[in-house]
């Protein structure tokens, strides 16, 4: 695969994407940050392109992220970028945003790859390199947290 | 109820604006970003290399703790011509300080084993990826190993658990201003970066422990190196100290935490400003202590 066609691919791939790291994440900045990252990686180890490309990137970008903590919590970034702000406060002011908001980090991320991004157990399970059982119980449990918030509305 | 729920995630991050267009492909960063990958590649490799480098020379001075060589360079007390520090210790907050704040933050670090504080500036921490400096030009970062719990927003994968984190403290205020949590063991790019607190010219000698009294302690070089004499070295704010024993190393906060002080003949890797202070003894900068476990 060359660059335009890796391009191509992940082009098609960015807004689902972007959407489902920025309801993991919960920061617009570092969402798009390292889907960068995750286009860079696809430049130099190039996906199998009969692999799911939407999940590959969701899955490098969340590695990204966690392997550098140090640089996205730098509290002194306050200055954040106005449009990135303006997207974290849409994901606050949509229902999905604030149920999601009571999940754990964990469960944000197999909850959104499987609703949103449509995975199944199993290959939401192949995403994250656990076994399908451990998928479909912390599903089970994000639901047990979102149906209260539900409640509540 | 189920079906509720997913009909709310996927109708609700559809209606979420995505960045524009413009940006998806970085195209204005690509090289540099491409480079910048490829670079941390090499960053990694040479941390590896420096890592191998540590780990011979600590098992060098292990060997020395044993009392079998001596390899470290012999101190030229005496002859030593006055530098000034770097960064002058008066005008920042002490090293225990900032350490004692990570380690009363208990519910972010219910346990740690080893934790190193290096006096830095932002271009010392921008040069040392994937760390980055925080607003500010002198800090105070704090490393630490152990049992971490996730906070700071961080991110924990499916079945990864923390074991490492590093906290920002601006220097002259002491304020917390950032930190993180990681999977690895020790934070990588902490081992790296320099420590401005440090006296040019800092000498090491290994010797064994005569005497502690109170904020004082005496060493006897080991056999083999340039001095003969005692030394005695005074403590203070800035001192760091650690245990060493078997293949398990942990911090201390205060010369009184430090285990087996009082063992006869207790060996100890001494880090120390040359610069000798008007009453003849020495600013003990890092003390390294522990038991020959062969």
């Amino acid at each position: 695969m060359d660059q335009a066609d890796w391009e191509a691919l992940y082009k098609g791939a960015v807004p689902r994407v972007y959407r489902a790291l920025l309801a993991t994440l919960r920061d617009a900045s570092l969402s798009e940050d390292v889907l960068h990252d995750a286009f860079l990686e696809g430049l130099l180890h190039p996906p199998d392109p009969a692999n799911n490309v939407a999940g590959w990137l969701f899955r490098v970008a969340l590695r990204r992220a966690r392997r550098r903590p140090w640089s996205f919590l730098r509290l002194g970034d306050v200055e954040a970028t106005a449009d990135t702000d303006e997207t974290a406060s849409a994901l606050d002011r949509l229902e999905a945003g604030r149920l999601l908001s009571l999940l754990t980090e964990r469960q944000r991320a197999i909850v959104v790859a499987h609703y949103y991004l449509g995975f199944t157990h199993a290959e939401t399970a192949e995403l994250f390199e656990v076994r399908p059982g451990t998928v479909s119980a912390t599903i089970a449990k994000a639901l047990v947290r979102m149906r209260k918030g539900i409640s509540v509305v | 109820m189920s079906d509720e729920i997913e009909r709310i995630i996927r109708r609700d991050l559809e209606r979420l604006p995505v960045f524009p267009e413009s940006r998806w492909v970085p195209q204005q960063r690509s090289r540099a970003r491409l480079g910048m990958v490829i670079g941390r590649a090499a960053v990694t490799a040479a941390l590896v290399g420096l890592a191998l480098v540590a780990s011979f020379a600590l098992l060098r001075v292990r060997g020395e703790l044993g009392g079998s060589t001596l390899a470290s360079p012999a101190p030229t007390t005496g002859i030593v011509t006055a530098t000034e520090s770097a960064v002058p210790a008066s005008s920042v907050v002490s090293r225990q300080s900032v350490l004692a704040s990570v380690r009363s933050s208990t519910g972010l670090y219910p346990r740690l084993q080893r934790y190193e504080a290096k006096l830095v500036s932002s271009a010392d921490l921008n040069a040392t990826p994937p760390l980055a400096a925080p607003q500010g030009t002198l800090f105070w970062v704090v490393a630490a190993s152990g049992d971490v719990n996730c906070g700071f927003r961080c991110i924990v994968g499916p079945g990864e658990t923390l074991h490492s984190a590093i906290a920002f403290f601006d220097a002259y205020a002491g304020a917390l201003l950032g930190g993180g949590q990681g999977v690895a063991n020790w934070p990588d790019g902490f081992d790296a970066l320099p420590d401005r607190i440090l006296a040019p010219g800092s000498q090491t000698i290994v010797g064994s422990v005569i005497a502690v009294r109170g904020h004082s302690i005496e060493i006897q070089p080991a056999a083999g190196q340039a001095l003969i004499a005692g030394l005695v070295f005074e403590t203070d704010e800035n001192t760091a100290y650690a245990w060493a024993a078997g293949l398990a190393g942990r911090s201390a906060l205060t010369l009184d935490e430090l285990p087996g002080l009082r063992t006869p003949q207790l060996l100890a890797n001494v880090t120390f400003d040359p610069v000798a202070k008007t009453n003849g003894s020495y600013r003990l900068e890092r003390l390294v202590t522990g038991v020959n476990t062969r």
